[in-house]
């Protein structure tokens, strides 16, 4: 379901209205600049600008409009790159509590012109079937190229140990082994010597994934299970799927 | 409780019944609801499931499971028809591809290796040369063996179904698929695969490296150790930047090293992450104000970041100014050392060198350092054998023998091939085990031998091949009887890579080395019988034995001063740099086992046409796609998979049984009872039986490092054993330690 429309300001408090951010951008507009001139301002997406008046937000942005604002009513800059230049250095980046720059959410899908791709999803996507998972297979096996994926899961779930740090036989490729118990184990990379394979074949996998109605991670699991990967009632928290078409 | 309150509780147990109904029936209206939803959807000409399923929280099979006209049509993608399943097993390169299915194969049975008088030290199957006119027992190889008739696999289709096989044949898999291993095709096309590549050779080269200065730190507490200096630096969140600023405000800029010796500042934000590589990418990739990541340096193909998500390394500069960040666990754990003490370590390591390589120069990993070390041992004198460099192998054998020849040996065997109950545990560990196998190796073009050929030399010319460096392509069938653990490699199905065939009567066919070939044919049981079908023989030569040596005498100096220094830091330090050696001469020889080479680069999102093709995307931010590339098989003049094999090979059979010349007894998991060994690790043998095996502190030597009293449950999982493990390395050290005090007193 689409989550609901939450009124301004959220909680059922109604917001000051309009805010200091959009009553500034107000000032903006009125001077004839257009809310993608006012993200550009401010180099952020035009969305968030509108969202100064529909939600409320904006409150890191007010120092660096009245910035803009000042200097476009004394004159100091006339368009869009002036103004940026006076309000970029009051812009910065979001922080965490602990006064690090937060962490933004990174995008999930990547797709370069030269046939390398890159999907991942996390428990939340993989169970409602991993829709952004499935275009890496099918475009890959359009250009008959390889696939590799890794899966990131508790520890307890695969059936083969995966050794520890301090042994001897020294941990195994293509592990690694979170903090929080969990392991993310690749496959179709190397494993190096003696096992000689790399990269699955693309076109194999698509008919995998179409023979479990286009879900990855059910396909995925399926293999891990049938080849005595993982215990069938793992949970795959995180997978990621690489496709590249090798060049000879 | 008393009998009121039970009957309080039952009462309370029916009013969560009775509620617990009311919601199961709202529960399975709105799903009834949502099943209709979807339905009604599911009939709109647009309906995707991909859109309905998130929608509805259910997975897309689920979906479709409601409304099957969703399934999707038949893959517009891709060729019509399914693959045969065995394509995309070995998916190797092109070579290991040209595998060819062996039909109907032939092979030449081996001959008896028994009753020889010959140590049957690892080394000694090596030293092949010098033993070559051994006369043959009685029951020799006729060549008609040949002909034999060998049963074929029963069920060929359900064999050779691999991992691989879709849904389609899933029924016919059987439950252990076996991996198939690559052959040399027959005929000439296999013969041209039995050469070395043109104009590749190893040689000694002709400069030194360049020595760069090291500084350590500990990014946990931040002391920082340059030369002599020691002092606490303030790294704030432990950044790439924070860390430069603060090394580079106390350290010349001289410094172009900086080894993080605890801290792993690059897991700090670790938890963020999905995975671990991109808190990595993330942490190296971060801005370094007045740093750019390092171009190039020179001739250096190696600038610029890479991405481990343990031991990553990270190369700036500034200017001319270049530095890199590294992880001194490369070397050896430090195991709590303070960053002076792992400075001491590198200090005592270089020194110890020195002595035997006056140009060493420590590179940045031990494996970098070892083939340089290495390519300093080439013989230079003119005339010479191999003045001119050793040559490296064509590239198919090279694929061939990174597909075939695996590493060490880990195995653990659970009841019923052991008691359930054990009577005690005992661990075994060869210390520094491969130094003992780098004697003899394999040098100069390989020559082929095909079943045909083994079959028609002399029995004397079959025994030499079997002792000389070499690389079998064999059918092996365990002795009828054999009640002991397994000695050949056998590909194995799933994560596991290789196990160890022991059921006796089962056949197999796989690849081994030479050494472990042998073992089995005169191993101290029973002999195995072995039908050779292929096979790759080297002229023996000694190409790793001064460096294994030299690298040998370092390691043991080291271990002396461990022991007997008057300052425990020194002691300590020692103890570190001995296991530095250890990992020049392992990683060295893993160096050698030339993998496709795997570099990694990032490119600012928004530029992915930058992205090379090939690249293989491995983690991306807000700012950056970070990739990496198989540049394949490069000319690289130090590729020797042939010697890393050889190595390997030598090794696993000395776990099984090797001789101890100088105190004429015979040790290695062979020579315990049946049953009695419960696991393998690398170089490690766990077993039930208390052996009195020698220990002389000499690489190769059995060292008693565990005892657990029992009984003691078998182990079934790994877990369970590595328990079992530390608990029996805790009371050996203790009883030692007791043992000291009573010797003391």
């Amino acid at each position: 379901m689409t989550p609901r429309r939450r009124r301004p300001g959220g909680q059922g408090q109604s917001p000051q209205q309009p805010n200091e951010a959009a009553q500034l951008t107000q000032q903006l507009l009125n001077a004839g600049y257009t809310k993608k001139d006012v993200g550009q301002i401010i180099g952020r997406d035009p969305s968030l600008v509108s969202q100064f008046f529909t939600k409320g937000k904006g409150a890191s942005f007010v120092t660096a409009l009245r910035t803009a604002v000042q200097a476009m009513t004394v004159g100091a800059a006339n368009n869009v790159a002036e103004l940026k230049a006076v309000a970029a250095p009051q812009v910065s980046r979001r922080t965490t509590n602990t006064g690090r720059k937060a962490r933004v959410r990174a995008k999930d899908v990547v797709a370069t012109p030269g046939n390398s791709f890159m999907a991942r999803a996390a428990q939340q996507h993989i169970a409602s079937g991993g829709a952004r998972l499935r275009p890496v297979v099918e475009k890959t096996a359009a250009v008959a190229g390889k696939l590799a994926f890794t899966v990131r899961a508790k520890k307890g779930a695969f059936t083969h140990n995966s050794g520890r740090l301090a042994d001897s036989a020294g941990i195994r490729r293509n592990v690694v082994q979170r903090r929080d118990g969990t392991e993310e184990r690749a496959y179709g990379n190397s494993l190096g010597p003696g096992t000689g394979e790399f990269g699955f074949d693309a076109v194999e996998w698509m008919h995998r994934v179409d023979q479990a109605d286009g879900d990855v991670t059910a396909a995925v699991r399926g293999w891990l299970i049938e080849t005595g990967r993982i215990h069938p009632d793992a949970v795959i928290t995180h997978i990621e799927i690489r496709g590249w078409k090798p060049i000879d | 409780m008393d009998s009121k309150a039970y009957s309080a509780g039952l009462a309370d147990l029916r009013t969560l019944r009775d509620e617990i109904k009311v919601l199961r029936k709202e529960l399975d209206a709105l799903e009834g609801d949502r099943d209709r939803a979807v339905r009604e959807l599911g009939s709109h000409a647009k309906a995707n499931p991909d859109r309905i399923a998130p929608a509805a929280g259910l997975t897309v099979g689920e979906v479709v499971a409601l409304v099957p006209a969703l399934r999707g049509p038949a893959p517009t993608s891709g060729p019509d028809t399914p693959p045969p399943a065995q394509e995309g097993v070995a998916g190797g390169s092109a070579p290991a591809q040209a595998a060819q299915a062996i039909a109907a194969p032939v092979g030449a049975l081996a001959p008896d290796l028994r009753e020889q008088p010959i140590p049957a030290t690892a080394e000694a199957v090596l030293e092949s040369a010098e033993v070559p006119d051994v006369e043959q027992a009685a029951t020799v190889a006729e060549p008609a063996a040949v002909a034999e008739v060998v049963p074929q696999e029963s069920e060929p289709a359900a064999a050779s179904a691999s991992a691989w096989a879709g849904a389609t044949v899933r029924a016919q898999v059987q439950v252990s698929v076996e991996r198939e291993l690559p052959s040399i095709p027959a005929g000439e096309a296999g013969d041209r695969w039995a050469a070395v590549t043109a104009n590749l050779t190893s040689k000694r080269p002709n400069f030194t490296q360049q020595p760069r200065a090291m500084a350590f730190l500990d990014a946990a507490s931040g002391v920082l150790v340059h030369r002599d200096q020691v002092v606490r630096v303030d790294l704030g969140g432990g950044s790439a930047a924070e860390i430069l600023a603060a090394v580079y405000a106390t350290v010349p800029e001289s410094v172009e090293r900086i080894y993080i010796t605890a801290g792993d500042p690059w897991h700090r934000d670790a938890a963020r992450y999905p995975f671990l590589r991109d808190a990595v990418a993330a942490w190296l990739n971060a801005d370094v104000p007045g740093w750019q990541v390092e171009a190039s340096r020179g001739k250096d193909r190696l600038a610029g970041h890479l991405v481990h998500p343990r031991n990553p390394v990270g190369r700036w500069q500034r200017g001319d100014q270049h530095t890199e960040i590294r992880n001194v666990a490369e070397w050896f754990d430090p195991d709590g050392a303070d960053p002076a003490i792992v400075r001491d370590a590198f200090v005592l390591l270089w020194k110890q060198l020195h002595h035997l390589w006056p140009d060493v120069v420590l590179m940045g990993s031990p494996s970098q350092t070892g083939r340089d070390l290495w390519s300093r041992t080439i013989p230079s004198k003119a005339g010479s054998k191999w003045a001119d460099g050793f040559p490296v192998m064509s590239e198919e054998i090279r694929g061939l023998l990174h597909a075939t020849a695996g590493q060490g040996r880990t195995e653990l065997f659970q009841p019923p091939q052991v008691p359930a109950q054990l009577p005690q545990l005992v661990e075994f560990d060869r210390t520094f085990a491969y130094a003992k196998h780098v004697w003899a190796s394999g040098v100069g073009a390989p020559q082929r031998v095909t079943a045909a050929s083994f079959a028609a030399w002399s029995t004397k010319e079959q025994t030499n091949a079997l002792f000389a460096p070499s690389h079998w392509h064999i059918r092996v069938t365990v002795p009828e009887g054999w009640n002991h653990v397994g000695i050949l490699p056998a590909p194995a199905p799933g994560e596991r890579a290789w196990h160890y065939p022991h059921t006796p009567g089962q056949s197999f066919t796989t690849w081994a080395g030479g050494a472990e070939v042998n073992l089995a044919l005169r191993n101290p049981i029973a002999p195995w019988r072995i039908e050779i079908l292929d096979g790759l023989l080297w002229e023996s030569g000694t190409p790793l034995r001064e460096w294994g040596t030299r690298l040998k005498d370092s390691w043991g100096a080291l271990q002396a001063m461990s022991q007997i220094h008057v300052d425990e830091r020194q002691r300590f330090a020692a103890r570190l740099a001995s296991r530095a050696v250890r990992s020049i001469l392992l990683y060295g020889i893993g160096g050698f086992a030339q993998r496709p080479r795997i570099t990694t680069g990032s490119t600012p999102i928004g530029q992915e046409s930058q992205v090379p093709a090939g690249a293989q995307i491995i983690g991306m931010d807000t700012e950056r796609i970070t990739w990496q590339r198989n540049t394949g098989f490069a000319r690289d003049p130090y590729a020797h998979p042939e010697w890393s094999a050889g190595v390997w090979s030598a090794a696993r059979a000395a776990l099984l049984s090797s001789r101890m010349r100088e105190d004429d007894v015979s040790v290695g998991a062979l020579h315990l009872p049946p049953g009695a060994v419960v696991a393998f690790r690398t170089d490690a043998i766990y077993t039930t039986a208390d052996a009195t095996w020698p220990y002389h502190g000499q690489p190769g030597d059995y060292l008693k490092k565990g005892h657990l009293s029992g009984p003691v449950a078998a182990p079934t999982t790994e877990e369970e054993f590595f328990a079992l493990q530390a608990a029996g390395r805790l009371q050996f050290a203790q009883a030692q330690a007791e043992a000291g005090t009573q010797a003391g007193r």
